[in-house]
C-alpha cells in the first residue's frame, strides 16, 4: 500500500483537475492510478471532498492548548534531530544499546512491563506521553529528551508491528494504540508504580 | 487573532512560508532561526482549525491532539520532498486534504465515528425517497433570485469563484440546471455526499454574501 503522502498528492492532482474545468469522475481518475491503490483512493477522493476544506477555527479550552504546545515541542524536537542527520533510533533501539532489558527499563522508571513494552511497540498515543517520563527515559538511557522525543516518533521494530501466531500463521488483529492512561491502567500497575505516576496521572 | 481571519488569509501567509522552508529543506540546507519561526508561525496558524475538524467530528481531546501531531510530521516530510511542489501552491488544499487523510486513516481503523454523511441515502419513511431527494432544497434558486440585480449577481458570482474547487463544481452546475444526482453520476460519488458538498457550499455562499454586506 502506498503511503500517506501518494494519497494527499493523488487528491491534489485530482483537485487540480476539477479546478481546470475538467469533470473527471473519480472512478475514471482512479482508472489511471496503480490496481492496488485504487480502492483505497477511490474511498478516500470521495470522503475528502465530502468533508471539504477545513471550516472554521475554535477557540482551544486551556487542556486543548496544553496539549498542543506539547505536541509542537514533541515534535519540533524530534524533527530538529531527524535534521541534525544523526541516526533516529526507536526506543528499543536506543534500550539496547544500553543493554538493558524491558524489565530493568521498566523498574528503573517504575512503570509496569507491559506498558513499557506497548511504548516500544507504538501503541500507546504519543501525544498522551507525559514530559516527565519523557525526561526519566533521556536519564535512564543516559541520552537528551531530543533523541527520547524522536525516538517516541520512529517506526517501532518490524518485528513488534506485526503480530503473528506462529502455530497456525494466522495475523491477529492489530493492536490499538490507547492513551498513556489507558495503558498505565491496563498494564495492572503495582502500588509503588502507582505511587510513582499517580501525580501525573491525576492531571491527564 | 487566529480566529478572526479568513482561512483564505491563513492559506496566503503560510503560502509563502512554506515556499522560504522548501527553498532549504528540499536540498539539503539547515533551518536558520528565521525559519524555524517560519514553520512555527505556519504550524500554529493551522492548529486551530485544525482543532475545529476535529472537534467538530466527535473526536476526543487525546484524538485531537494526536491528528495534530500527525499532521505536523506528514508537513515535516512533505516540505523535504523535492516532487511535491503542489503544496506551495495550494497549501490550503495540502492542509485540508492532509487533515482529512488522517481522519480517513483513523476511520478505518476504528470506524466509530464519520457516519453522518451517509445517514442522507435512508429512506424517508417506509418506503419513501432517500432523504437527498427531500431536502434538495431550492435554497440556491432562491440565493439567486435574491440577488437579481446586476450589481448584486456580480457579487454572488465572485463569492462563488471563492468557493472551493468542488463546492464551486457542484453550485455551478446545479446554476445550470443539473439536478444533484446527475452530479452525483457526473463524479462518481453518492448522491448523499453530493448533496451535503451542496449544502455547505450554500451556507459558505450565504456567510460570504452577509459578511461582504456587514463589511
Amino acid at each position: 500500500m502506498k503511503d500517506r503522502s501518494y494519497f494527499i498528492e493523488a487528491a491534489l492532482r485530482y483537485e487540480e483537475l476539477l479546478e481546470s474545468g475538467q469533470i473527471v469522475s473519480i472512478d475514471a481518475f482512479v482508472a489511471q492510478e496503480p490496481p492496488e491503490v485504487r480502492e483505497e483512493l477511490r474511498a478516500f477522493l470521495e470522503f475528502n471532498l465530502t468533508l471539504g476544506e477545513l471550516d472554521e477555527p475554535v477557540a482551544l479550552s486551556s487542556s486543548e492548548e496544553a496539549a498542543a504546545d506539547r505536541v509542537m515541542a514533541l515534535a519540533r524536537a524530534a524533527f530538529e534531530h531527524e535534521l541534525s542527520g544523526e541516526p533516529v533510533q526507536n526506543l528499543t533501539d536506543l534500550r539496547k544499546a544500553r543493554q538493558l532489558t524491558v524489565g530493568r527499563l521498566a523498574r528503573q522508571l517504575k512503570l509496569p512491563v507491559d506498558l513499557l513494552s506497548r511504548l516500544e511497540r507504538g501503541k500507546v498515543r504519543v501525544a498522551t506521553i507525559p514530559e516527565r517520563l519523557i525526561e526519566r527515559l533521556a536519564d535512564a538511557l543516559q541520552t537528551t529528551s531530543s533523541v527520547i522525543q524522536a525516538a517516541l516518533l520512529a517506526p517501532p521494530p518490524v518485528s513488534a508491528a506485526a503480530r503473528l501466531n506462529a502455530e497456525d500463521g494466522i495475523v491477529e488483529p492489530e493492536e490499538p494504540a490507547v492513551s498513556f492512561a489507558q495503558a498505565f491502567t491496563e498494564s495492572a500497575p503495582t502500588e509503588e508504580e502507582r505511587a510513582a505516576w499517580a501525580d501525573v496521572l491525576s492531571g491527564v | 487573532m487566529t480566529q478572526q481571519r479568513s482561512w483564505y488569509e491563513v492559506v496566503q501567509e503560510c503560502q509563502a512560508r512554506v515556499a522560504r522552508l522548501r527553498a532549504v529543506l528540499t536540498t539539503g540546507g539547515a533551518l536558520t532561526p528565521e525559519l524555524w519561526a517560519d514553520l512555527d508561525a505556519v504550524i500554529l496558524a493551522m492548529r486551530n482549525w485544525i482543532y475545529g475538524r476535529a472537534r467538530s467530528l466527535g473526536l476526543d481531546e487525546d484524538a485531537r491532539s494526536e491528528v495534530l501531531l500527525a499532521v505536523i510530521e506528514q508537513l515535516h516530510k512533505d516540505l523535504r520532498s523535492p516532487g511535491f511542489s503542489s503544496m506551495e501552491r495550494r497549501f490550503g488544499s495540502y492542509v485540508s486534504t492532509t487533515v482529512n487523510r488522517i481522519l480517513r486513516e483513523r476511520k478505518n481503523a476504528q470506524q466509530t465515528f464519520l457516519s453522518s454523511p451517509e445517514r442522507l441515502d435512508a429512506p424517508v419513511g417506509d418506503d419513501g425517497p432517500p432523504l437527498y431527494e427531500v431536502i434538495e432544497d431550492p435554497a440556491l434558486e432562491r440565493l439567486v433570485e435574491a440577488y437579481r440585480d446586476e450589481d448584486e449577481r456580480r457579487r454572488l458570482h465572485e463569492a462563488i469563484a471563492a468557493l472551493p474547487t468542488i463546492d464551486r463544481t457542484v453550485i455551478t452546475h446545479r446554476l445550470n440546471g443539473r439536478r444533484g444526482i446527475d452530479i452525483a453520476q457526473m463524479l462518481g460519488m453518492s448522491p448523499a455526499n453530493v448533496t451535503h458538498i451542496y449544502n455547505r457550499a450554500v451556507k459558505r455562499l450565504r456567510q460570504m454574501l452577509t459578511n461582504g454586506e456587514s463589511s
